[in-house]
């Protein structure tokens, strides 16, 4: 048998080196993508077969130390006895990877879902079973996505003392990390927590902006910070995420300043402005966005047209009138809601004709 | 060397190093492509959408979505995009001269009434018959345009010059989004600092076969017919093989005209939708970048893998030679109308790698492929045929096929595991085994017919489209 394999070989050998080189270079690219399907096959069984797995074990699990711990945080005082039971429990159980994972996730996910007393409770027992110093060694990590992981844990679970640490990642190159930071500042030290706003040397992004307001509004029984210093920031950035604060809190004092922002030298800030004074409807401004009307690009002059729709009354038809043959329609088009909101039957002239 | 001899070498070598590029290409976008996608996949599962549901600064965004005798599922269709998580949006359907009572039933389900919005039109569209406001506080998002039928793309241009939303979402009316779309869509434009998003494209999913309740994807199910299993592993080729690395590149020349999102002035100053090209989607995008580029302005194009957007697919033959009939053309045209991009270093990597890739790998990649079987063909007919070399070269051809589709199926697999089901690896993989040698040669074929049809005749029609209505399991 041996020597028929042997000699089944020697021919295959001797034929194949008798082909012309290219075509021995494409069955060597045949037997390569040959090789490619086998492994992606046996790949993706292995796949389905360990989610399949891992989902049974996850499944069972999960259900097994949910029920502890809903247990565990429902015992009164007087049930030491239980507590300490199912404590050990857990505290057997975190020793294992793969069940501290499924631990720590419920923990995370029944805190989020709880409030109160209830919620440091589940504080308390996160430390308690030792779940922060793993959440702090990721945090420490040099990947991106683990230091983010342990970022959100630790600020969950609200772990004071790591405010140097998260300042640090304020400039940090990684987007992403700089990001976390900035919600960690908030989510943990709630208004102190914008003093990363001074140091700022990057542009926080729109949805980034929005992420922080998310935050800032859960914000409760704190008075809000002084937010003139960072609408005279050198970060267009920070000046126009300043701008969103004032919208949101009403700080219609500032709209000294607010004015002042219609001229400034970032069109993303003079932009901004126009809509928060569009916002607050600041009547001392339509002079001053009049003016800069002319010397302003196509964007900005939709902004500046658009806030003057709320703004305008019967001595801004002349202003409407004259942006009627505008060659950019959507300034034409909002002139003419303007002027047919103060002098209706002129604009239906106007219209038909 | 005779002349005999020069055409067969040419035409020997001009086969290998255009399979060879061809290879290497799928290679470099597959690669390209895992890494995007393990990047998105990272960065995306710390995201929360919470921030920007009832956020009170979250951009505004218009749905447009055209409609031609949809009567059948209209009501529900613009149900299912009224009932969409996201604070800050309307619905604009513009009834293109539909025949069927489509615009009756939008009225009496939806309460309308004839209103008057001051309005000039930024791009010029067939006239519009009345616009359409409910009398109804919950459809308070819903606008009905009433316009003569003018096509897809000159419904769209009509949703555009209504629309005052810093967005556009142009959608198939008959797609489903999942209810998280618009959250996900709006995102990339919302990312960057350093450049303008002008569009973002998702992937298309197909629905056939799956169980829709209200609107809403409940279950997804393998299509039972084989030609619909054809397209799910082509969308799957194509989504998250192919579009995921041109994005990395920013270098995508086309978002599906089913669901993508848009940039509303960049897409007003670039002259809205062609109307005279059955591939507005594709001419859109050429003519969006290509507006940038004059204009000196940095942009991206961005895409998202995540299922978002899922519709029915052509279960008959017919159809679907008429659909990809009418992708070819759309393709030839809008490549036609924009050759001044080619290899013109003024447009970066647009005129140097996108423009030059399309033109020879989807426009001319089909007849390329005829004209090597014709040659294949006539090396038999004169006794010049060279077996072992034209067995080494098929042989190649079909394993590289199969191994980029499992490819797309294990990309599949570990990303988003649409097709969870016991066995539906197998029927998937079942089909990456047989499609090089059933479903190509359609799909060739129908390109051919694409091209025959653009050159030689003179009637083009959009092609039909027989709606089931998804959901319908």
């Amino acid at each position: 048998m041996a020597e028929f394999y042997n000699n089944l070989f020697i021919n295959f050998k001797s034929n194949y080196l008798e082909l012309p080189q290219l075509i021995q270079i494409i069955w060597i690219v045949i037997v390569v993508e040959f090789i490619l399907i086998i492994t992606a096959f046996i790949f993706l069984s292995q796949i389905r077969l360990r989610f399949t797995k891992n989902y049974k074990k996850n499944k069972i699990l999960k259900e097994k130390y949910q029920e502890l711990l809903i247990n565990y945080i429902y015992l009164t005082e007087e049930e030491i006895q239980e507590k300490k039971t199912i404590y050990n429990q857990l505290h057997t159980a975190v020793k294992n990877n793969f069940d501290r994972e499924v631990i720590q996730k419920l923990i995370l996910r029944l805190h989020g879902d709880l409030s109160g007393e209830l919620a440091t409770f589940l504080e308390e027992l996160y430390s308690k079973l030792g779940l922060i110093q793993y959440s702090l060694k990721k945090m420490k990590s040099k990947v991106w996505y683990i230091k983010i992981k342990g970022i959100r844990e630790v600020t969950q679970m609200k772990v004071q003392g790591v405010y140097e640490e998260t300042l640090r990642l304020i400039n940090h190159d990684n987007k992403l990390l700089r990001n976390e930071a900035q919600l960690t500042m908030v989510k943990l030290y709630q208004f102190k927590g914008l003093a990363f706003l001074d140091t700022l040397e990057f542009p926080i992004t729109e949805w980034q902006q929005l992420q922080l307001i998310e935050e800032i509004q859960n914000i409760r029984n704190e008075e809000l910070p002084d937010l003139t210093r960072w609408l005279k920031s050198d970060n267009e950035y920070v000046v126009s995420f300043a701008l969103k604060l004032v919208k949101l809190f009403n700080q219609i004092q500032t709209q000294e300043l607010l004015i002042k922002l219609v001229m400034h030298r970032s069109k993303r800030v003079r932009q901004n402005a126009i809509g928060v004074l569009e916002y607050f409807k600041i009547d001392e401004s339509k002079t001053i966005l009049k003016q800069v009307y002319s010397k302003s690009d196509v964007e900005t002059q939709r902004y500046i047209v658009k806030a003057l729709l709320e703004l305008a009354n019967e001595h801004e038809i002349e202003f409407f009138e004259s942006l009627l043959n505008s060659e950019d329609p959507e300034v034409s088009q909002m002139a003419l809601i303007g002027i047919q909101s103060l002098k209706p039957y002129f604009a239906t002239v106007k219209l038909t004709k | 060397m005779d002349s005999n001899d020069f055409v067969l070498q040419f035409f020997y070598y001009f086969f290998l190093i255009f399979s060879a590029i061809i290879i290497s290409s799928y290679i470099i976008l597959g690669i390209i492509s895992t890494f995007e996608t393990i990047f998105y996949f990272r960065k995306n599962s710390f995201i929360s959408y919470k921030s920007i549901l009832a956020s009170p600064f979250a951009p505004s965004i218009s749905i447009l979505a055209p409609c031609y005798n949809e009567g059948l599922n209209i009501v529900a269709n613009v149900r299912s995009l009224m009932s969409l998580h996201y604070v800050n949006y309307q619905v604009i359907i513009i009834n293109d001269g539909s025949k069927d009572d489509s615009l009756e039933k939008l009225i009496k389900q939806y309460n309308l009434e004839k209103v008057d919005i001051p309005f000039i039109a930024k791009i010029e569209t067939k006239p519009i018959r009345g616009v359409y406001k409910s009398q109804n506080a919950v459809f308070e998002k819903l606008l009905v345009i009433d316009k003569e039928n003018g096509g897809k793309a000159d419904a769209l241009n009509a949703g555009i010059n209504y629309s005052n939303s810093e967005y556009l979402a142009c959608i198939d009316v008959d797609c489903m989004l999942t209810e998280d779309a618009l959250q996900k869509m709006v995102k990339p434009f919302l990312e960057r600092t350093d450049r303008k998003v002008i569009a973002t494209g998702g992937v298309i999913r197909i629905a056939n076969n799956c169980k829709i309740e209200n609107g809403k994807l409940m279950q997804v199910n393998m299509p039972k017919k084989l030609i619909e299993r054809y397209q799910i592993l082509e969308y799957l080729r194509s989504f998250l093989l192919g579009r995921m690395a041109w994005s990395r590149l920013n270098g995508l020349l086309i978002i599906s005209g089913a669901f993508g999102m848009f940039d509303r002035r960049i897409m007003i100053d670039a002259g809205g939708y062609d109307t005279k090209t059955v591939g507005e989607d594709m001419e859109i995008i050429v003519r969006m970048r290509k507006y940038m580029r004059d204009n000196n302005r940095k942009y991206k194009i961005a895409y998202i893998p995540d299922p978002l957007c899922w519709t029915e697919a052509p279960d008959n033959f017919t159809i679907l030679q008429s659909q990809r009939n009418r992708w070819t053309r759309g393709t030839i045209e809008t490549l036609r109308k924009h050759w001044r991009l080619f290899m013109n270093p003024k447009y970066g990597y647009l005129g140097l790698l996108s423009y030059p890739y399309w033109l020879v790998y989807e426009r001319l990649a089909p007849i390329i492929e005829i004209i090597g079987l014709l040659f294949l063909g006539y090396l038999y007919l004169i006794d010049a045929l060279n077996w072992i070399y034209a067995l080494s070269f098929i042989v190649v051809a079909y394993f590289f096929s199969i191994a980029f589709s499992m490819a797309a199926i294990l990309s599949e697999e570990l990303t988003y595991r649409q097709y969870n089901k016991k066995g539906d690896a197998l029927k998937l993989i079942f089909v990456a085994l047989i499609e090089p040698v059933t479903f190509h040669l359609f799909t060739l074929y129908a390109a051919i017919r694409g091209n025959f049809t653009f050159y030689f005749q003179k009637q083009k029609s959009w092609g039909t489209m027989v709606r089931k209505g998804i959901g319908k399991v």
